[in-house]
């Protein structure tokens, strides 16, 4: 079954166009990437899926009908830009939040106190939120997006400015409502992370939906032969080598795209005797690199 | 709505707890009615215990009797008291003498009795410095005219009987009737004047500094990155709607507080009557309706401004007209159904404004200005809200760049 589907959906700006005409289809229970770099329109599909602003053509149908206050009530989202009331105490924060969000009474308190209890916030219930760490203020937001249980939840960008261990603890309750039903829309421009995370990932550029489907078929269709090598030398006997679609080399690092046909093996003897390679990892192109030959130039 | 209720709960106990706020709440009655009442008060308190008069010319009689109507002011126990000098030598040396002292305010005035005044033809002329004046008697001049007329008397041969009748005082009793029956000089200086001031300054007030708190809310909101939170949960007109709903019952209660102050205080000193039921059921309806405009025009300013300075400067041509009915008191209270005081009642940033003062003018406004006062400002509401509610959905998720006038009307007008 579809949570949501955008057919044809375009958004401009002062004759700036956000979003060109963008179709989408999200299975219920998935994670589903919305990846690209700043600038290529994730956080206005965002605002058009939550009705902040409708779209200037298509249409889009959330939990089977046109979004509104109804099916805001369904969704939790966390904005890359983290907000909070900063003189309101935690607890009452995020009553309001939920109360926003259609909750009330003992469930509402009871669902605040299990989630301040599991992020170890409890003993800062009462503190203002200014009172608080960043890393902190980002857990409470985090609380306040999924209070209400949603059954969709947009994370823009939830692990930046974290620590580790939070980011572990964040990352583990988003697989846990995974596991409870939610489908999960997470938006971020560090691919890398998101192919950790996501099932399927939706890829835009500049407004254009550039890739969209499982990680296994994007991978199929749009990947190549790719490699991996730590070496000491002059880094120009890599740009002579032949077969290669693509070098991004850091000095000492650098991430081969092969061409067709290029037998991973054959490169390496080629190399050696050239540089020294103290480790060599033939694999499949990652996003970012599938990313980058799409586009033809870096991620921003 | 549950929602919309949910956010003006918020912004009205946000309210309450801003101290701020409060501070002003409780403060604005007592600095008003200090401005109201400070200014007479505090010159009275600083006139000087004693004041010079200086004396030049007429004769010694004429000058004694001057001294004798001096003294009985004096005998009133009004500050200052009055100390008569004479001065000798003839105006010109006179003049010299007094300059210094009236320049450094030692002297309040020098007053100089010219020639041939008993016959008919002569001149009493004052002598003032700006640094003294407003030690003066402001009677000096009407002293030295029936001190004059009193030697011509006596100098005519009349009978000392004769002359102390015609120089006996009369005495005035002044009667001022008002709507409901006699009331005192009071009561009438606090019905023609203060009450109008202090009703057109208490709405002007409670609309703007409660408008203001809107907008302070909501550009913290936008610089603390709270409200594309908040638009997850509700639309951008529902949050319109809410800040308007709390900081207007806000406004409500502080006037509402206000206005059983005022009562309060009339009622301890018998003026209770200067303030009619109309005015009670009016004062909040215009607060509302004027609230409700000032609010959406603060609202849509928030929403495309990133400071309150900025929001402030968008505002300033609105609130200054907002002020004309305030500035043109004077007029108003002249004449309350003058044209000018009825096209004012007509136009919505002002129509609040012109219309509490009108109100608490005897005979007040006619049910025809009110329901047409009423009916316009309900019309600027609708415009002003609708408007804002446009800007404000675009607006409120922008940063950086303001958007310029075109570009503001392009929001209002499209048709999406």
């Amino acid at each position: 079954m579809e949570v949501l589907r955008l057919e044809s959906v375009q958004k401009g700006f002062d004759g700036n166009v956000a979003v060109r005409d963008l179709s989408w289809s999200i299975p219920e229970g998935s994670v589903y990437g919305l990846i690209g770099p700043n600038g290529s329109g994730k956080t206005t599909t965002i605002r058009m899926i939550l009705d902040i602003f409708p779209p200037d053509e298509g249409r889009i149908s959330l939990f089977g009908r046109k979004p509104d206050a109804s099916t805001r009530d369904r969704v939790g989202y966390l904005p890359e830009e983290r907000g909070l009331y900063k003189r309101m105490r935690v607890k009452d924060m995020l009553g309001y939040l939920g109360r926003l969000k259609g909750e009330r009474g003992a469930a509402l308190s009871g669902a605040i106190a299990t989630w301040l209890e599991r992020f170890g916030l409890s003993s800062w219930a009462d503190r203002p939120v200014e009172d608080l760490s960043k890393g902190m203020q980002q857990k409470v937001q985090f609380i306040g997006t999924v209070l209400h249980d949603p059954k969709l939840l947009i994370l823009d960008e939830p692990f930046s400015g974290l620590d580790p261990i939070s980011a572990d603890l964040l990352k583990d309750a988003v697989l846990e409502l995974k596991k409870g039903g939610a489908t999960i829309i997470f938006s971020t421009h560090a691919m890398e992370a998101a192919e950790k995370l996501c099932d399927s990932v939706l890829m835009l550029h500049r407004g254009d939906k550039v890739l969209d489907g499982t990680l296994e078929s994007i991978r199929a269709e749009h990947g190549a032969q790719a490699v991996t090598l730590d070496y000491e030398g002059d880094g120009a006997a890599l740009k002579a080598l032949s077969g290669v679609d693509s070098i991004n080399d850091y000095g000492k690092h650098a991430e081969l795209t092969l061409a067709a046909g290029t037998d991973a093996q054959e490169l390496l003897r080629g190399l050696l005797g050239k540089l020294r390679i103290h480790r060599f990892e033939s694999r499949r192109s990652s996003l970012h690199e599938i990313f980058r030959r799409r586009v033809g130039g870096p991620v921003d | 709505m549950i929602r919309i209720w949910t956010i003006a709960k918020r912004e009205f106990v946000e309210g309450l707890r801003n101290r701020a706020f409060l501070l002003g709440a409780v403060l604005t009655p007592a600095i008003l009615v200090g401005s109201l009442f400070l200014p007479t008060g505090l010159a009275e308190k600083l006139k000087p215990d004693r004041a010079a008069i200086a004396v030049s010319g007429g004769d010694r009689p004429l000058v004694e009797e001057l001294e004798r109507r001096v003294a009985l002011y004096n005998e009133r126990g009004v500050r200052p008291r009055y100390d008569v000098e004479r001065l000798d030598g003839g105006l010109e040396a006179a003049l010299e003498k007094a300059k210094p002292r009236l320049a450094s305010g030692d002297l309040a005035v020098l007053l100089y009795l010219g020639d041939r005044l008993i016959e008919g033809d002569g001149t009493i002329s004052l002598y003032y410095h700006t640094a003294g004046i407003a030690g003066a008697p402001k009677d000096l001049g009407r002293w030295a005219g029936d001190s004059v007329r009193r030697r011509r008397l006596v100098l005519s041969g009349a009978r000392p009987e004769a002359i102390a009748k015609l120089d006996a005082p009369v005495k005035l009793d002044t009667k001022i009737f008002g709507d409901r029956g006699q009331v005192s000089v009071e009561e009438a200086v606090v019905a023609r004047i203060l009450v109008p001031v202090a009703a057109a300054m208490l709405l002007f007030i409670g609309i703007f500094s409660v408008s203001q708190l809107c907008l302070t809310n909501l550009i913290e909101e936008r610089s603390g990155r709270v409200l594309e939170v908040l638009l997850a949960s509700v639309s951008p007109l529902e949050l319109m709607a809410g800040k308007i709903l709390g900081n207007g019952m806000l406004g409500l209660a502080v006037c509402g507080f206000w206005a059983m102050l005022g009562v309060h205080v009339a009622r301890g000193h018998g003026l209770a009557q200067t303030i009619t039921p109309l005015q009670f059921v009016l004062l909040p309806t215009y607060f509302v309706l004027g609230f409700l405009l000032f609010a959406a025009f603060y609202c849509a300013a928030g929403s495309i401004c990133e400071t309150v300075k900025g929001a402030q400067a968008l505002m300033l041509p609105l609130t200054l007209t907002a002020t004309v009915p305030l500035m043109l008191g004077g007029t108003i209270a002249h004449n309350q159904s003058t044209g000018l005081a009825r096209a004012l009642s007509l136009v919505p940033p002002m129509t609040p404004f012109a219309m509490m003062f009108r109100l608490a003018l005897p005979p007040g406004p006619s049910p025809l200005d009110i329901a047409l006062s009423l009916a316009s400002l309900t019309l600027g509401v609708a415009g002003a809200v609708w408007a804002a509610s446009r800007i404000f959905r675009v607006g409120i998720l922008l940063h950086g760049r303001a958007p310029g006038p075109r570009e503001v009307w392009r929001w209002v007008s499209s048709r999406n």
